[in-house]
Parts: structure tokens; C-alpha cells; sequence
């Protein structure tokens, strides 16, 4: 079973928005934990600063800086997923059912957890490339990621929200 | 976050040709925005042909290019980033 799960913080916001850009570039210290890749989709996958000031800029040109800032989706894949190049590869398809709308930053990191090897963040900017509107970050919109999840990997998908 | 005064709006009447209030609606349509959004998309950025799918997409293509040379040449990935970067700048300069 995979486990989505979604985050969206409304409280210092803009705080949370940096330092959820700056941990998806950041490497693990932990022993046993590692950065496997981070990527970025419409923004700069070299250079947090850079990704952070590019999803402003947008957020800038519809006038939309005061809203809930940024979506963070956690995709735990299940533990038959063993090796970096499926979990990468999952994590890619998964960002495509955004990509061309949203700009994002997708990193993942391999870590035990609860007996899932491996799990993939998604960092998206809530404002459309496209219209400036924002992103409607409801039970339904979750509910129908996880069945993008589900088609990509196979697994059920579980559904969780975190405030 | 802005301020109230910032979001405050006026009504203005403004008198243009069947033409362009039908290429307004158009877009609105397409876009499944309100043509009202159009209109002030356009005349908020008037003097700037750079909108951010067009500034997303030169991202993307950058970022192939530096994840290319990355392994071999990391100081040039970091440039073309950067070359990029000066560029997203004029995304929201009208001058």
C-alpha cells in the first residue's frame, strides 16, 4: 500500500514555503538516509534560492502572494518498491498529472520508514502557470491524485491530510 | 502578504472594438478564466511579452541542459541556470 499524504500550512506560510523548497534540495545526515534526486518543473533543480524566487516571480504576476503559498504532497511508496530507479521513476509520473500547470520541485529520499524504503515529496506552487488561479486543495482533488498514484505504481493508495 | 488598500478595485468604462472585446472573451473561454482577468492580465503586464508557462517552459529546457553537462562540467550547469535566472527578472517588469 502507498500512503499519500497531504500538507498545507496557512500559518507563516511564506516561512514554511522556503524551508520546505530549501529541504528538497537538502542532503540527508542521517546514516541509512539519502537524497536520491530532486527535479524541478518550471523551476531551477540546481539551486533552491533560485526555484523559490521563480515560483514567487508567479505568484507575483497574477497577484497572488498573500494566499496559502505551496501544496506538499508525500508519496511513502509500498515496500515492494526496492530500488531507486522505480521509485524515481514513480515519483516522475506522479508530477506529470501537475506538470505544465504547476510549477514544482519533486525529491526523493530513501529512508525506512515503517517498512517503506523509499518516499517521493512534492513541492507545487499553488497558483496556475496558466490562469493564476489557485490551487483547490479539497478531499476530491486528493482523492483523485491518489488514483494517479494508484495507476502508476499498481498499489492501493491511502489518503491522509495534515494540517 | 498585501495589504487591503492594495486589493481595493474601481470601475472603469472603457470603449474598445468588437474585435478585441471578442479576442477577450475568447481567451477568457479558453483559458476558463473571467474576461475581466484577461483584460487586467493585459494591462498589468502591457509591456512584457514573457508570461509564465513561456517562462516555465525556458525553465525546463535549461534545466535538460544543465543535467546534462552536470556530471562533467558543473560550473557551466550552474551558469545556464543562473543565464535563466536574469531572465525570470523581467517577468514582472513593465518598464
Amino acid at each position: 500500500m502507498d500512503i499519500l499524504k497531504q500538507k498545507r500550512i496557512t500559518d507563516n506560510g511564506n516561512d514554511y514555503f522556503r524551508h520546505c523548497v530549501d529541504y528538497l534540495f537538502k542532503e540527508k545526515v542521517e546514516s541509512g538516509e539519502k537524497l536520491v534526486e530532486t527535479k524541478g518543473y518550471g523551476v531551477s533543480d540546481i539551486d533552491p534560492k533560485l526555484a523559490y524566487d521563480q515560483m514567487y516571480a508567479v505568484k507575483e504576476y497574477y497577484g497572488k502572494t498573500g494566499d496559502n503559498p505551496v501544496m506538499h504532497f508525500i508519496v511513502s511508496y509500498d515496500q515492494n518498491v526496492q530500488d531507486t530507479n522505480t521509485a524515481c521513476k514513480f515519483t516522475e509520473q506522479i508530477a506529470d498529472y501537475f506538470s505544465g500547470d504547476y510549477q514544482m520541485i519533486t525529491a526523493v529520499h530513501k529512508e525506512n520508514q515503517g517498512g517503506s524504503q523509499y518516499h517521493g515529496h512534492i513541492i507545487m506552487n499553488s497558483v496556475n502557470l496558466n490562469d493564476g488561479k489557485l490551487y483547490h486543495s479539497g478531499i476530491t482533488e486528493l482523492k483523485q491524485l491518489a488514483m494517479h498514484v494508484h495507476e502508476v505504481t499498481g498499489n492501493y493508495c491511502k489518503t491522509e491530510i495534515e494540517k | 502578504m498585501r495589504k487591503k488598500e492594495d486589493l481595493k478595485t474601481v470601475r472603469k468604462t472603457v470603449l474598445m472594438t468588437e474585435s478585441l472585446s471578442q479576442d477577450i472573451e475568447n481567451e477568457a473561454k479558453k483559458r476558463g478564466i473571467k474576461p475581466n482577468a484577461v483584460m487586467n492580465e493585459r494591462l498589468a503586464h502591457h509591456k512584457n511579452s514573457l508570461d509564465p508557462p513561456l517562462m516555465a517552459k525556458i525553465q525546463d529546457l535549461a534545466n535538460h541542459a544543465s543535467r546534462a553537462v552536470q556530471e562533467n562540467a558543473p560550473k557551466k550547469a550552474k551558469k545556464i541556470q543562473m543565464e535563466v535566472s536574469e531572465i525570470w527578472t523581467f517577468l514582472n517588469k513593465n518598464a
